[in-house]
């Protein structure tokens, strides 16, 4: 059995324009791997609505910060860590939004933690040394 | 992402191709707003060539749609394809918006 291979950390700005490269790196690492189609986009997806998520709502300030993305290949799964200094926020206490409500009654927030959720096999978070860590888990099978 | 703006039989058709993101979901809600405001009351999202969109761009497309709703108006999705099509699905809009196969079939429809 193959152990757990943790790829490099990389480094990233909270800046919204990095949702392209943070794709970019999820693509290559899927290529590395022999990643199905639909298991890259899954995680491509879910790691950019939580890195949206720290971009948006994160910080208290307008500096720029670190966000640190880590890779991990195991034998039946994969995941992806996102780690920043941003205010403590877990994601998985954010409810459910009602998807059965009529167009008008319809609200705007809440969907990207949803479909993160939804695509995934698990989120984990932990608060460390003044740092939110948000791993993202997916099976490969 | 690039947008395409087409009319056809007096419905815009604005076909997107590339990526659908919180990065430019602005732009593209810009254009859609201000496709509105030009009084355009029939809307087609064309998604054949969109190969990601993510709830900010799903967003979007609400804002757009509950815009539409008090003045009369529509806006559809076509041609979507996989893992796009699926996206929507999760996040409970396909219930929202008509989908047609095509874009064809999008404009009949709203003819």
């Amino acid at each position: 059995m193959a152990a757990m291979s943790w790829e490099p950390a990389i480094s990233f700005t909270n800046d919204l324009a990095e949702l392209e490269r943070l794709s970019r790196v999820i693509d290559e690492f899927a290529a590395r791997q022999g990643l199905r189609p639909n298991v890259v986009f899954d995680l491509q997806l879910a790691a950019n609505e939580i890195f949206t998520n720290v971009v948006l709502h994160g910080y208290a300030d307008d500096r720029r910060h670190e966000i640190v993305v880590r890779l991990v290949a195991d034998t039946d799964e994969v995941a992806v860590e996102i780690e920043d200094d941003g205010r403590p926020f877990d994601p998985s206490t954010v409810p459910t939004p009602r998807l059965d409500l009529p167009l008008e009654e319809r609200p705007l927030g809440g969907l990207g933690v949803h479909l993160a959720r939804r695509v995934t096999d698990a989120m984990e978070y932990r608060r460390q040394a003044e740092r939110n860590i948000m791993r993202i888990r997916k099976k490969l099978t | 992402m690039e947008i395409a703006e087409t009319r056809r039989e007096g419905i815009v058709v604005l076909r997107l191709r590339g990526r659908l993101d919180a990065s430019n979901a602005g732009t593209f809600a810009a254009r859609l707003r201000a496709a509105i405001e030009a009084g355009e009351r029939r809307i087609v999202v064309e998604g054949s060539e969109l190969a990601y969109v993510d709830s900010a761009g799903l967003q979007t497309l609400l804002v757009a749609a509950k815009a539409l709703r008090p003045l009369a108006g529509r806006i559809v999705l076509a041609a979507l394809r996989e893992p796009v099509g699926r996206i929507v699905d999760i996040a409970g809009l396909s219930s929202v918006f008509a989908l047609y196969p095509t874009e064809s079939d999008a404009v009949a429809a709203l003819r």
